[in-house]
């Protein structure tokens, strides 16, 4: 049967053009949702199963089992199963559902730390062969690094790095797969791989990587093979489309654990086949959701070894598993169809859940009936968040995804270098202490010492610019090295086979920390901020006279200090030479790293106490956003997402009675609120509707409340995987109520 | 020129739809269950124009539902009567929908003017006798400015907070329902419960409230809902009045 048949377009045949291929077939649905499914016996029982694999999972702390034999690789294991007779989707990371497996190619001492938290050995033989023969990404890396790189991620400054585990971000075009198949997709790599006959080092560097990238297909097809399936060919049903886009990003996460492992946009793409197979009588409604809620399942198993410091910085095992929802078409047609529907519904079959991480591209013009199911399920859920599509539609096309949590990237076409953070506070902190380190005392670089006793806002802010300035330059340096190293030793040669063998590449340079800054220099610059010294002459505490207007507030004299300072600091970024020339984007994202921040920077100009948690995201900090939700979301939209482009992310937290008296008033409420929003030039949030009440409940309780899911910044996670100082800290929250 | 003691941005707690709520300064009512003490300073706050503050509230507009509404609440509006009155008609002929939160203080001249400026009042009844314990407030003038509601076509929402053995004794009750049949132009009858938050505020000024000592003053929901049986029966209201009733 040609796995083509009644596929209308020409262009995508010759050539592979996803967006050609979905804008030629896919059915915008712009009806009410009442063709909805409930999940089919069979995924019941196979969820049922799951469940229980979960729950001993939680009660085994968290990591069920380890495969301590093997190393990560596409085909390093035999088919493994769940339940055979229900499973309509099959393919694990190992041979059994939530063993995790070990990949040491990013760093062996994570492996080692992760297994002796768990208190289990790693493989002697192993262990040897990663620590003797073969390099790893991590070993690498640290061997370049020079003291002030080390210096700077010790203290904290630059945090979070990739640099002992894979670098994640990337989003492989795995519909490519299931609409080419296998042979097609190495026919044209070996062209482009053969095309490229210069010599200098760019072009034997992107040779080397795109042989790297035939092998990876050739070896996925080698796997699927063991599951019965040959990916040679196109999938010809909907069926073997699921199966083939599963068995794509199944290869990716059995060789990478990035932190984030995004899937994509792929409801247009799996509407086409669902589609046919519905005309063509060979499928109905409930096998249509059974293939989504298949799918969903296998998603929410998907598991990474991690360390507990790592546990600490991204609770709650999350692994990104991002997928988009909706969007409008660059033809003016709205992307949503009804597996877009199908997608949000396994929320409510399967129950909510942190993955995977469902973001709702949103535009004013979407069909009503989806806006008005995609708003009312995230007041009923708390887990989905939205991203504005008329912002990143101009930059990115209207065929892109969202990586890891709030980034858009456009599938096939972009890579991006994930680049953690800086930690924007303890930068300041470097500019008041005469360059350095607040906790330790160590000089970190030469600034100017302070004057007097009370801050001068000139002095502070002149210093600051020399801090970022030095700071751009240390940074752009270590991702540099970090990048170069796990493109040598840690590629990802199979979403790297999914994306164009010469993409576009962003150095995805991300902050933490700005509505602390800015509230600092508010309060240095509006009233009067006296440090503190200690014997050493450093500021250890400061004393705030008088009042001074929080970030939050609408107040554009500490929203513009907010902007002054991500332009400086961008600025300062995008004049530094970038490793294959990356373009460099930015983002404001601390996912739940907000803690850790927090705990590893002192006390600041604004009255934040040292060691007290930063704001998740862009958000303003706890509680100083006297004037509400509209003035606080006035003042995120000020922040430019020009020079944002990673992501703007804000986290937002009401009670459902103050967002309105009846279930329709808070649907319509909401609806405005996020309209107003991105119609500010907003770019993403997340959708919190529950009661403080509720999550004292739960942290008291968590056996009652074992799929609580919350949003924090840019995914959701079990409210009661987290640890109970985050916990703490989502309490602490602004929670937007009146009394 | 008037002064403000703060903007909330959003709630749907202060009237009808999606609002916006003014916070006036000054109030001479000094209620010893006062959630906003703070308001009462008439020198407090800050100072802006009805123009620049209507400037401020139109950034807030595409967050809200159409006719986004407006609520002048205290502090007392009426403390400063030409300043609210001037907001109240500049954001109407933008076509704000504005409400007015008072306590029924004030001369009747601008009380007048103010009611048939704004599109809704929500006459907050301290007590329907006023002990001189409770409030400031004159019981006489503020029971002019409620029969005056019934000269002026403006609806009206009454609102009673319920403290235990101040403001609960059925005889109070009584004459809060009596005062409400009195008035046509009433749609709506809501009762909350005394919040217990209001200790705080007064203790971030290092104030003190009589109240705070009479042990527990606090009600349950079950005693509001007798309450407003009480209320309703006595007078022989209608169960429209009581939005609790028609709760979906």
């Amino acid at each position: 049967m040609d796995p083509w048949r009644n596929f209308r377009g020409k262009l995508w045949r010759e050539k592979i053009d996803l967006s050609d291929f979905i804008r030629h077939n896919y059915q915008p649905f712009t009806a009410e949702p009442t063709f909805l499914c409930p999940p089919s016996p069979r995924t019941k029982r196979l969820w049922e199963k799951c469940q229980q694999l979960m729950a001993k999972e939680r009660a085994a702390g968290g990591v069920l089992e380890i495969d301590v034999e093997r190393v990560a690789e596409v085909t390093a294991w035999e088919p493994g199963y769940i339940d055979r007779d229900n499973e309509v989707i099959v393919g694990l990371q190992t041979d059994k559902p939530l063993k995790r497996l070990v990949n040491p190619w990013g760093g062996w001492r994570m492996v080692e730390a992760a297994c002796k938290a768990r208190n289990i050995d790693p493989d002697p033989i192993m262990k040897k062969i990663f620590t003797t023969y073969r390099r790893t990404q991590n070993e690498a890396i640290f061997r370049i690094y020079t003291p002030a790189m080390r210096q700077a991620r010790h203290l904290g400054i630059i945090t979070g790095l990739p640099d002992a585990y894979g670098r994640g971000r990337l989003i492989g075009d795995y519909r490519r797969v299931p609409l080419y198949g296998l042979d097609f997709l190495i026919a044209e790599k070996k062209k482009d791989l053969y095309a490229l006959d210069n010599v200098d080092d760019a072009s034997i560097h992107l040779r080397e990587d795109i042989a790297d990238q035939i092998e990876g297909l050739e070896r996925l097809g080698a796997m699927a093979k063991t599951y019965g399936f040959d990916l040679s060919r196109p999938a010809a049903n909907a069926h073997e489309a699921f199966q083939w886009l599963y068995f794509a990003y199944l290869g990716a996460v059995k060789e990478q654990n990035g932190a984030a492992m995004s899937l994509g946009h792929n409801s247009p793409f799996l509407d086409i086949y669902l589609q046919r197979d519905l005309e063509e009588g060979t499928l109905d409604e409930e096998g249509a959701q059974e293939l989504i809620d298949q799918l969903v399942i296998k998603l929410r198993l998907v598991r990474h070894l991690r360390t507990p410091e790592y546990d600490e910085l991204f609770a709650g095992d999350p692994l990104w598993v991002t997928e988009a929802i909706g969007g409008m078409g660059e033809d003016g047609r709205p992307l949503v169809t009804k597996t877009d529907y199908r997608w949000l519904h396994t929320l409510r079959n399967l129950g909510p859940s942190p993955e995977p991480n469902l973001t709702v591209l949103w535009s004013p013009r979407l069909p009503q009936p989806f806006r008005n199911y995609a708003v009312d399920l995230a007041i009923k859920t708390s887990a989905l968040q939205f991203e504005n599509d008329e912002l990143m539609r101009p930059i990115f096309g209207d065929d892109y995804g969202i990586s890891c949590c709030v980034s858009a990237t456009s599938l096939g076409k972009d890579m991006q270098f994930f680049g953690a953070r800086v930690n924007l506070a303890k930068a300041l902190l470097l500019a008041i202490n005469g360059g350095r380190d607040e906790k330790t005392g160590e000089q970190v670089l030469e600034v100017p010492t302070l004057s007097g006793e009370y801050l001068d806002w000139r002095e502070v802010w002149e210093n600051y610019e020399q801090v970022l300035t030095w700071l751009s330059v240390l940074y752009s340096r270590t991702m540099n090295c970090i990048h170069y190293m796990h493109d040598k030793y840690n590629y990802e040669r199979i979403q790297m086979a999914l994306i164009d063998s010469n993409p576009r590449r962003h150095m995805a340079f991300g902050v933490a920390g700005l509505s602390v800054v800015a509230d600092s220099l508010s309060a240095i610059r509006y009233a009067r901020v006296k440090a503190l010294r200690d014997e050493r002459g450093i500021a250890t505490a400061f004393e705030v006279e008088g009042d001074f207007p929080c970030f939050g507030n609408d107040d554009d004299r500490v929203d513009g200090l907010a902007v002054k300072v991500i332009r400086y600091f961008y600025s300062s970024l995008a004049q530094q030479p970038i490793y294959r020339n990356a373009k460099p984007t930015m983002s404001i994202l601390t996912i739940t790293s907000n803690v850790v921040y927090g705990k590893k920077t002192g006390a600041t100009p604004d009255g934040r106490k040292a060691g007290q948690p930063f704001a998740p995201g862009a958000n303003p900090m706890h509680g100083r956003e006297k004037s509400g939700v509209v003035a606080a979301m006035r003042s995120l939209a000020k922040l430019p997402y020009e020079i944002c482009l990673d992501g703007i992310s804000y986290t937002f937290s009401i009670t459902p009675r103050t967002l309105g008296p009846t279930p329709a008033d808070r649907a319509q409420n909401l609806m405005r609120l996020i309209d107003g929003y991105f119609g500010a030039n907003g770019h993403h949030i997340n959708i919190n509707v529950y009661s403080r009440e509720t999550l004292i409940d739960a942290m008291e309780h968590p056996e009652l409340y074992p799929n609580l899911t919350i949003r924090v910044s840019g995914y959701a996670v079990h409210f009661v995987k987290l640890s109970r100082e985050q916990q703490l800290e989502v309490i602490e929250r602004t929670i937007y109520e009146r009394m | 020129m008037g002064r403000i003691q703060s903007i909330q941005s959003f709630s749907t707690l202060d009237g009808p739809g999606t609002r916006s709520v003014v916070f006036f300064q000054g109030c001479p009512a000094a209620c010893l269950f006062c959630h906003n003490p703070e308001s009462w300073a008439a020198q407090g706050g800050e100072e802006i124009t009805p123009e620049e503050l209507l400037l401020r509230l139109e950034r807030f507009r595409p967050f809200l539902q159409e006719p986004p509404g407006l609520t002048l609440s205290g502090g007392e509006p009426l403390y400063q009567p030409a300043f609210a009155l001037a907001l109240a008609k500049l954001a109407r002929a933008e076509g704000w929908h504005v409400a007015l939160d008072t306590c029924g203080w004030g001369p009747t001249e601008p009380f007048h003017n103010l009611i048939q400026t704004v599109d809704l009042v929500m006459f907050s009844i301290k007590h329907p006798v006023y002990p001189d314990a409770l409030s400031k407030l004159n019981p006489d003038s503020v029971l002019t400015n409620w029969q005056l509601l019934a000269t002026l076509t403006t609806p009206v929402w009454l609102r009673y907070v319920l403290i235990k053995g101040w403001t609960d004794p059925p005889a109070a009750l009584t004459t809060l329902g009596r005062l409400a049949r009195d008035l046509p132009t009433l749609e709506k009858i809501e009762i909350f419960p005394y919040n217990s938050l209001a200790e705080s505020d007064w203790q971030k000024l290092q104030w003190d409230s009589p109240l705070f000592h009479e042990g527990n003053i606090t009600v349950t929901e079950e005693e509001v809902r007798q309450a407003e049986k009480h209320v309703r029966e006595s007078a022989g209201l209608p169960t429209s009045l009581f939005p609790s009733l028609n709760a979906p």
